[in-house]
């Protein structure tokens, strides 16, 4: 049983530069992945425009019949966001901590172009720690 | 005859006490996209005129939904992305929630076979869906899970809309009745929207205070008994010597 489904980053343009899938049945093809992380990207911005209230900053929960999808937008405009089961908590955190990883492992990595595919070994392997289920549990405390 | 459970609407909803501010806006849409339905308790904030806010409401909703249909973790056939979809397939959404509200939304399943009866019966053209709407609700963003309310105010819709036989399908919703007990209605739970859904939590809060005033009862009583026993013992025994 998996908490998080899958985890994506979007660059400023809505482009995917990260996915990853954690055993969700019926995986999508690099296509799909594409094509939604860009269509989240608009519907995220089109969300600003319908407030009531002035100061909105996009959607952060999306809650489905079959999960949740919990968002985060960093101040220079790339979203991270986690498909995850419906009701699991702590997600916020755990998405800070994942801007944390990227800052540190990717953006720090003189290797690495701004706007392009993530292929950070490092950044990967503390990913796959902070995503493990007891440490997310931990993020409540 | 109505779609969801409860036999018939209660006959007067709870009285509104407070003004209510915590609910923004409301939309109809029927399922070819037209508003039917557009009120508007508390917008300070209007970017676009009214029908491309409308237009762009009903876009918004509708590619969240293939957005949804596609994501679905749990199913394993899904089609590609932005295949229409019969109302009630595949995953859909009930809520997403921004910084500055939260967006409720409710979808009522076709049902064709029973609306080509009733039209039949009511002498109206066939198979239009007059049944099928969606209603959306904006809140704000710290309100609970607004499913049930929405699913009031479809009832409300089936009483006072679908119900009235000068309504003509399709078209924008003019209906007095319909308009005050709506109003009344959001107005009544949008000072219930902070609170949390109901649950055990409050009776247990009720159990403590109960059990604390019973124990402090039962302490009077015993210093009370005791006070009495040593007057007695003190006195009454010996005026009994």
């Amino acid at each position: 049983m998996a908490a998080i489904y899958s985890l994506y980053i979007i660059n400023k343009s809505g482009g995917l530069i990260f996915y990853k899938d954690y055993g969700s049945s019926g995986r999508m093809d690099t296509n799909d992945s594409l094509r939604v992380a860009s269509l989240w990207h608009s519907m995220h911005a089109i969300s600003q425009q319908l407030s009531p209230t002035v100061g909105c900053l996009g959607i952060e929960l999306l809650e489905a019949d079959t999960f949740d999808l919990h968002c985060f937008q960093s101040l220079t405009g790339t979203k991270f966001f986690v498909v995850c089961e419906p009701g699991t908590q702590h997600m916020e955190g755990l998405l800070k901590v994942i801007y944390e990883l990227y800052t540190d492992y990717v953006l720090k990595n003189p290797f690495y172009e701004m706007e392009m595919p993530i292929r950070c070994e490092l950044f990967d392997i503390n990913l796959s720690q902070a995503t493990q289920k007891d440490r997310v549990a931990l993020l409540g405390r | 005859m109505q779609f969801f459970g409860g036999s018939d609407i209660s006959p007067s909803p709870p009285a509104p006490t407070a003004s209510g501010n915590n609910a923004h806006m409301m939309y109809v849409f029927n399922r070819n996209g037209v508003c039917l339905l557009y009120r508007e308790w508390n917008r300070p904030l209007h970017t676009l005129n009214a029908q491309q806010d409308h237009k762009l409401m009903f876009g918004l909703l509708f590619s969240l939904k293939s957005l949804t249909a596609k994501m679905d973790p749990t199913s394993m056939d899904k089609g590609n992305l932005g295949v229409p979809q019969l109302p009630g397939q595949g995953c859909s959404f009930h809520s997403f929630r921004t910084n500055t509200y939260k967006l409720s939304f409710m979808e009522t399943p076709s049902g064709i076979k029973f609306e080509i009866m009733q039209f039949q019966f009511l002498g109206r053209g066939f198979g239009e869906n007059i049944r099928f709407v969606q209603i959306i609700l904006i809140t704000h963003p710290k309100t609970g899970d607004l499913r049930e309310s929405l699913k009031y105010i479809y009832n409300l819709y089936v009483e006072y809309v679908v119900k009235n036989p000068i309504y003509t399908p399709g078209a924008p919703i003019r209906c007095e009745l319909f308009n005050t007990s709506l109003d009344q209605y959001v107005r009544s739970i949008s000072y219930l929207l902070f609170k949390p859904r109901p649950s055990g939590t409050g009776d247990l809060v009720l159990q403590k205070a109960y059990s604390l005033m019973l124990i402090s009862i039962i302490k009077a009583l015993i210093s009370v008994s005791k006070s009495v026993v040593k007057n007695l013992g003190s006195r009454d025994i010996l005026n009994i010597i």
